[in-house]
């Protein structure tokens, strides 16, 4: 039983490590061909973790596997070159490497899996406790689910109601951890032996671990995403142009929407010129203009470009773009925005 | 909004009130102009009468076309309040210029007092805002060791340089050039560090004549 309590724990801790990865791994690379209306490259999220959890019986006695591995996937769908789940209006990956059902789904399988890992322990080793033990187990796999069941449900339905629920199901996670916390200094207080004050201590971290991804997700489902924000804002902006075509239409449009970014804060900074992997001034010769830069200038993360009529986002654009974005920062997304979808 | 209209602005509404800058075309600069070019630089927008200005500091000794923000921000973005963007009408010019000379004593002032001096630049070229990847701040802050005598500093940015750039494949043409002409530093300071320093003199000329500025060049130490 030990033996499989640190299975679990190990499990739990790898999972726990996979999520935090997931949303520390910047930047990342998607070349949009607005033609195909397909990203050229792989989503980085393609290749990843996978967790295959099984059901078996050993003696009577049913065993929980979950196999961990590296391995070419669908992470986001069948089409390799799927983003964002083809919703960029309701979901925000700058990254590219997650979305919120992601989040959702990994910080409840690990927080589950914890306190499942936990109350079977209890259950074997510590009978007195179990009355403890099953409450923690039943409140955590019940957070396993809910978080799953939502976060499925945001993924597949893509809305904003699936969004507020997103939100939801992450509040169990920053109401559960803390009791989780609680429960392994209890542990720590208690402990009686070197190897259970030091697993005392790993329940420890994976609590503290568990808070902090709790905020992660909370922090990325709560943020709107940024296309679905300036798509809005390109509406508007061709609302108050008005209707028209050609290379006036399309200085004037695009003035109105600088106008309208900048009233956006959040790290939007419109109408920035780069020269040879550095910010320049407008005009330079041979320096290229974007029209939204999300993040610091020095260091992106996202450009948007907007487009209106019939002109498009070149994959040829894209790659002069890149030529002269500060080192380290050429392969962040490079979007087109359009406000008459 | 074109290079004369900036330069009419900031002489009627910024100039009077800073006493040691002066003005040519969009750029607002502290005399006097040594080694390096620390001010504001005015930046035109897809709107006919709306700008930005940007605070920056611009090493005068590294070969450049025109103006880059390898150290500065827009105003406006230093203490993230805004997006910094003006748009003047008939009768708001008054308003508009107080409001930007405000945003230079609370934000440009920030950045521009941290480089004073070249031995203040060679300290705080390299900070927590500059992006790691790039090779602009060391080699920025090798050639001001150089100027400065700091063999050892030098060094050591050099070789940060040929970090950064170590994978020839991911270089972009620009990249190589900077390599080329950091080698060439290095390879003449292990020599003669005069002779460093005079190739550095030139580049500082060349890029004053670039920025249209060679008139306001002052004399450096030491020169008759």
């Amino acid at each position: 039983m030990k033996f499989m309590h640190r299975n679990l724990r190990f499990l739990t801790i790898a999972s726990v490590l996979a999520f935090l990865l997931a949303g520390s791994v910047t930047p990342a690379s998607a070349i949009y061909n607005p033609h195909t209306g397909r990203w050229m490259q792989r989503d980085p999220n393609g290749v990843g973790v996978v967790l295959q959890p099984s059901l078996s019986y050993e003696a009577r006695n049913p065993v929980i596997t979950v196999s961990l591995a590296y391995e070419l996937q669908y992470a986001d769908g069948m089409n390799f070159y799927e983003y964002l789940r083809s919703d960029a209006v309701n979901h925000n990956d700058p990254s590219g490497m997650f979305t919120y059902s992601d989040v959702l789904i990994t910080a409840g399988l690990a927080g589950g899996l914890y306190g499942l890992a936990s109350s079977y322990a209890h259950f074997s080793d510590r009978g007195s406790n179990w009355k403890l033990a099953a409450s923690f187990g039943m409140g955590a796999g019940m957070g396993t689910f809910t978080a799953m069941g939502f976060g499925l449900l945001s993924g597949a339905f893509a809305s904003a109601a699936g969004v507020s629920i997103g939100v939801a199901s992450t509040s169990i996670g920053l109401m559960t951890t803390p009791a989780l916390f609680g429960k392994a200094m209890y542990d720590y207080q208690s402990a009686e032996t070197y190897a259970d004050r030091l697993m005392a201590q790993i329940d420890v971290g994976l609590a503290v671990s568990g808070m902090v991804a709790s905020h992660v997700a909370l922090f990325k489902v709560a943020n709107p995403g940024t296309v679905s924000v300036l798509e809005k804002v390109a509406a508007r902006a061709l609302r108050r142009v008005g209707i028209g075509k050609g290379p006036v239409y399309g200085t004037r449009a695009h003035t109105q929407f600088a106008n309208e970014v900048r009233g956006l804060g959040k790290q939007l900074t419109p109408e920035v010129s780069y020269y040879g992997g550095r910010p320049s001034r407008y005009g330079l010769k041979g320096s290229i203009r974007v029209d939204v830069v999300e993040g610091p200038i020095e260091r992106p993360i996202a450009i948007y470009d907007l487009k209106t009529g019939g002109s498009k986002l070149t994959p040829a654009r894209i790659t002069e773009i890149r030529s002269h974005l500060p080192r380290g920062y050429k392969d962040i997304p490079i979007t087109e925005i359009r406000g008459d979808r | 909004m074109t290079d004369r209209r900036f330069e009419s602005l900031a002489r009627k509404h910024l100039l009077p009130k800073m006493p040691d800058f002066c003005v040519s075309r969009y750029l607002l600069f502290v005399l006097p102009l040594h080694y390096i070019i620390r001010g504001y630089c005015f930046e035109g927008s897809s709107d006919p009468n709306g700008f930005y200005v940007w605070a920056f500091v611009q090493p005068l000794f590294v070969p450049d076309r025109g103006v880059s923000f390898v150290i500065g921000n827009r105003l406006g973005l230093i203490l993230g309040q805004t997006c910094g963007a003006w748009s003047l009408t008939a009768d708001n010019e008054e308003v508009v210029m107080a409001d930007v000379w405000g945003y230079m004593q609370r934000e440009g002032r920030i950045i521009l007092d941290k480089f004073q001096s070249l031995r203040a630049f060679a300290k705080n070229a390299i900070n927590r805002r500059t992006n790691p990847h790039s090779p602009y701040p060391p080699e920025m802050v090798a050639y001001a060791a150089v100027l400065l005598g700091d063999v050892r500093l030098a060094r050591k940015m050099f070789d940060r340089l040929e970090w950064t750039l170590r994978d020839q494949n991911d270089r972009e043409p620009y990249e190589n050039d900077i390599l080329k002409r950091a080698r060439l530093v290095r390879e003449t300071l292990e020599r003669d560090r005069g002779e460093a320093v005079g190739i550095m003199n030139k580049w500082r000329e060349e890029t004053a004549a670039n920025l249209k500025l060679t008139r306001f060049l002052a004399p450096l130490p030491g020169s008759s």
